[in-house]
C-alpha cells in the first residue's frame, strides 16, 4: 500500500475493525509513513484518554443538597483542576462508541457528480459520522463546563449553613449573584455550542438543526419563566434546581446534536 | 445557485435511475459477545438476536441508495450503507439518499450499536448492551438487553423490556415509552411525552420540559423514583395499596391527590409542597414541576 489510507480506514485500523489482510496492509503502511504513524498515534492517545474517563459524571443524588447549600448560603471556590474539566458526558459518548478524534477532512466529490462537492458530505455515512477533532474537543470542553459547575457546587461550605437571608462571608459573592453568574455561564456555553453546530449544518442530517432550535426555544421559555420566579426569591433552591435541570437539558441536547456529526 | 442545484438533481436522478435495487446477503462469523456497529441513515434497520455465532445481513438498498460495506473480524463487525446519491424534494432541498432496508441477525449476546438519521430501528432478542441513536427515525427495543442506551432527536422511542433492565433514553421532541420494569431507568425529553407502565421500577428519573409524564408501573419495595417537569403534567396512577413516601413540589401547578392530603400554598406564586406517606412507606417518590399539573391517582 503506497497511497495514504483514507481517514476512515485509519479509524477502523485503530478500532481493530479491518479484515486481517487489510489490517496488515495498513500496518505496513503506517510503519513506513511518518504522517500516518503520527495520526494513528494521535488517535490511539485520544482513544486511551477517552477510555480512561469515568462512565458517568452525572451528579449523585446528594449533589443537589450541596448545590442548594451553595446557592443559598455559600461562596464557592472557583479553582478547579484542569483534570477535572476533562470529565464530560461527551467523552462518555465517544468512549461508548469507541471513537477517536481525527483531523478535518475536506469534502469528497460525490460519485457520479463531477465537482459535486457542495452536497458531497451529506449522507455519506462514513464521512458524516467521522469526528472532527475540533468539534470533539469543543464538545468535551463545553460539557465539561457543566461538570465543572457541578463540582463547584458540590463543595461543601467551610462552615455550617446559616439561616437563609443572613449575611455571608465578607468578600464573598452573594448567592443570588453567584447564581446569576452561573446562569449566564450556562447560557454562554449553550450559545457557543449552538454556533459550532450551526457552522456544521451541512454535515448534520437534514432537519437536525430545526429540531434543535425548536426544542431550545421550549427550554428557553421554561428558563425565562423560572428566572422571573426567582425575582421574588433569588435564593430558592427548588427554583435553582429547576433552572439547572433546564440548563443541563439544553447542553445535553446540543451535545447530542454535535455527536451526530462527530461520533462513529 | 438554483441552476447548479437543478443540474445536480438531474445528475443524481439520472444516475440513480440506472442502478438497480441491490439485494443483500452477507454472512460472517462473530463471537457470541462480539460488537456490531451499524450505520444506516435512511430506510430501516432491524436487528434480531439469534443463538448462532454468526452475523447475517439481508435486505435491500433502493436505487441510488449507496453502497453496502462490512468489515471486521470475529471480535467485532462494522457494517452499513455509505455514500448514496443525494436526493432532493420538489423544492430542491436535499433530503437524504434513497432508503436501505437492513435485516441483521446477530448472536444474542452481541453488543449492538446502531446509528440512523430518518431510518427506523428495531432491535429484539439481544441480551448484550444496546446503543441506538437516530435523528427522526423511530426506535423500538424489545427483549432483555443488559443495558439500553437509546437517543433520538425527534423520533419516538418504544422500549419493551421482558425483564427489568437498565435503560437510558433521551429524545427531544419524540415520545418515549417504557414498559416491563427497570432496575434503573433514566428518561429525558424536551417536548416529547414519557409513558412508563407495566412492571416494577426500582430506580428511575423521568424528566421533561413540556412533555406529559405518565407513570403506571409498580414501585419496588425500596424504590426511588423522581419526576421533574416544567410545564407538562405529571400523572402517577398507582395501586390503592401503594406503600411509599411522597414529596410533591410545584410552583404554579395544580395538584390532584387521590391519596389524601393537598399541599399548603404559600408565597406570591402559590408555590406548594406536599409530603405524605402511604402504607409503611419504604419507596421514595419525588415530583417537581414549575407549572405542570400533578395528579396522583389510584388505578
Amino acid at each position: 500500500m503506497n497511497a495514504h489510507p483514507p481517514e476512515t480506514q485509519l479509524h477502523d485500523y485503530v478500532d481493530g475493525l479491518l479484515g486481517e489482510t487489510e489490517q496488515r496492509a495498513v500496518e505496513r503502511h503506517v510503519r513506513a509513513c511518518d504522517a500516518c504513524r503520527a495520526e494513528v498515534e494521535a488517535l490511539r492517545a485520544l482513544t486511551a484518554r477517552l477510555a480512561a474517563l469515568p462512565r458517568a459524571i452525572a451528579p449523585e443524588t446528594d449533589l443537589l443538597p450541596g448545590i442548594h447549600a451553595r446557592i443559598r448560603w455559600g461562596s464557592v471556590d472557583a479553582r478547579v483542576s484542569s483534570a477535572d474539566a476533562t470529565l464530560s458526558p461527551a467523552a462518555q459518548q465517544h468512549r461508548r462508541a469507541g471513537v477517536a478524534g481525527a483531523p478535518e477532512v475536506p469534502p469528497q466529490p460525490v460519485r457520479g457528480i463531477p465537482g459535486g462537492r457542495a452536497l458531497s458530505s451529506r449522507f455519506d455515512a462514513r464521512q458524516l459520522v467521522r469526528p472532527r477533532r475540533s468539534l470533539a474537543t469543543a464538545a468535551l470542553l463545553l460539557v465539561a463546563f457543566g461538570a465543572v459547575l457541578a463540582l463547584l457546587f458540590t463543595r461543601e461550605p467551610a462552615r455550617p449553613p446559616i439561616a437563609a437571608g443572613a449575611g455571608h462571608e465578607p468578600g464573598a459573592l452573594s448567592p443570588a449573584v453567584e447564581f446569576r453568574a452561573l446562569d449566564a455561564r450556562y447560557t454562554a456555553a449553550a450559545r457557543e455550542l449552538l454556533a459550532e453546530l450551526e457552522s456544521l449544518e451541512d454535515e448534520l442530517p437534514p432537519g437536525t438543526l430545526d429540531i434543535v432550535r425548536e426544542n431550545l426555544r421550549a427550554i428557553d421559555r421554561a428558563l425565562d419563566e423560572a428566572r422571573l420566579a426567582t425575582a421574588s426569591d433569588p435564593g430558592d433552591p427548588r427554583l435553582a434546581r429547576l433552572i439547572l435541570a433546564a440548563h443541563e437539558k439544553k447542553l445535553d441536547l446540543l451535545r447530542r446534536a454535535a455527536a451526530l456529526s462527530v461520533e462513529s | 445557485m438554483r441552476t447548479p442545484m437543478l443540474a445536480l438533481l438531474c445528475l443524481a436522478l439520472s444516475a440513480g435511475g440506472t442502478a438497480a435495487q441491490q439485494r443483500l446477503d452477507h454472512r460472517r462469523p462473530l463471537r457470541a459477545d462480539g460488537l456490531v456497529r451499524i450505520h444506516n441513515l435512511v430506510g430501516s434497520t432491524r436487528v434480531t438476536g439469534w443463538d448462532r455465532d454468526s452475523i447475517v445481513v439481508t435486505g435491500t438498498i433502493e436505487e441510488g441508495g449507496g453502497r453496502f460495506y462490512a468489515g471486521g473480524g470475529v471480535e467485532g463487525v462494522k457494517l452499513g450503507v455509505e455514500g448514496g446519491l443525494p436526493k432532493a424534494d420538489a423544492s430542491l432541498h436535499v433530503v437524504g439518499s434513497a432508503p436501505a432496508h437492513l435485516e441483521v441477525r446477530v448472536p444474542a449476546g452481541a453488543r449492538v450499536w446502531v446509528r440512523a438519521a430518518s431510518a427506523n430501528v428495531e432491535v429484539s432478542g439481544v441480551t448484550g448492551g444496546i446503543d441506538v441513536a437516530s435523528v427522526t427515525g423511530s426506535i423500538r427495543i424489545s427483549g432483555t438487553p443488559r443495558e439500553a442506551v437509546v437517543e433520538s432527536m425527534a423520533g419516538d422511542i418504544v422500549i419493551e423490556a421482558a425483564d427489568p433492565m437498565t435503560v437510558r433514553a433521551k429524545s427531544a421532541a419524540g415520545a418515549v415509552s417504557l414498559s416491563g420494569g427497570a432496575r434503573d431507568a433514566s428518561i429525558t425529553t424536551v417536548t416529547g411525552d414519557i409513558t412508563v407502565s407495566n412492571g416494577v421500577y426500582e430506580r428511575g428519573r423521568f424528566e421533561s420540559i413540556d412533555g406529559a409524564i405518565r407513570f403506571e408501573g409498580d414501585l419496588a419495595l425500596a424504590g426511588d423514583l423522581e419526576f421533574i417537569n416544567h410545564g407538562g403534567p405529571v400523572e402517577l396512577r398507582l395501586p390503592a395499596n401503594v406503600s411509599a413516601d411522597f414529596l410533591v413540589n410545584t410552583f404554579r401547578g395544580e395538584v390532584e391527590n387521590a391519596f389524601g392530603s393537598y399541599p399548603m400554598r404559600t408565597g406570591p406564586d402559590l408555590r406548594g409542597e406536599l409530603t405524605f406517606s402511604r402504607g409503611s412507606g419504604g419507596a421514595n417518590v419525588v415530583i417537581r414541576t414549575f407549572k405542570g399539573r400533578v395528579s396522583l391517582k389510584e388505578r
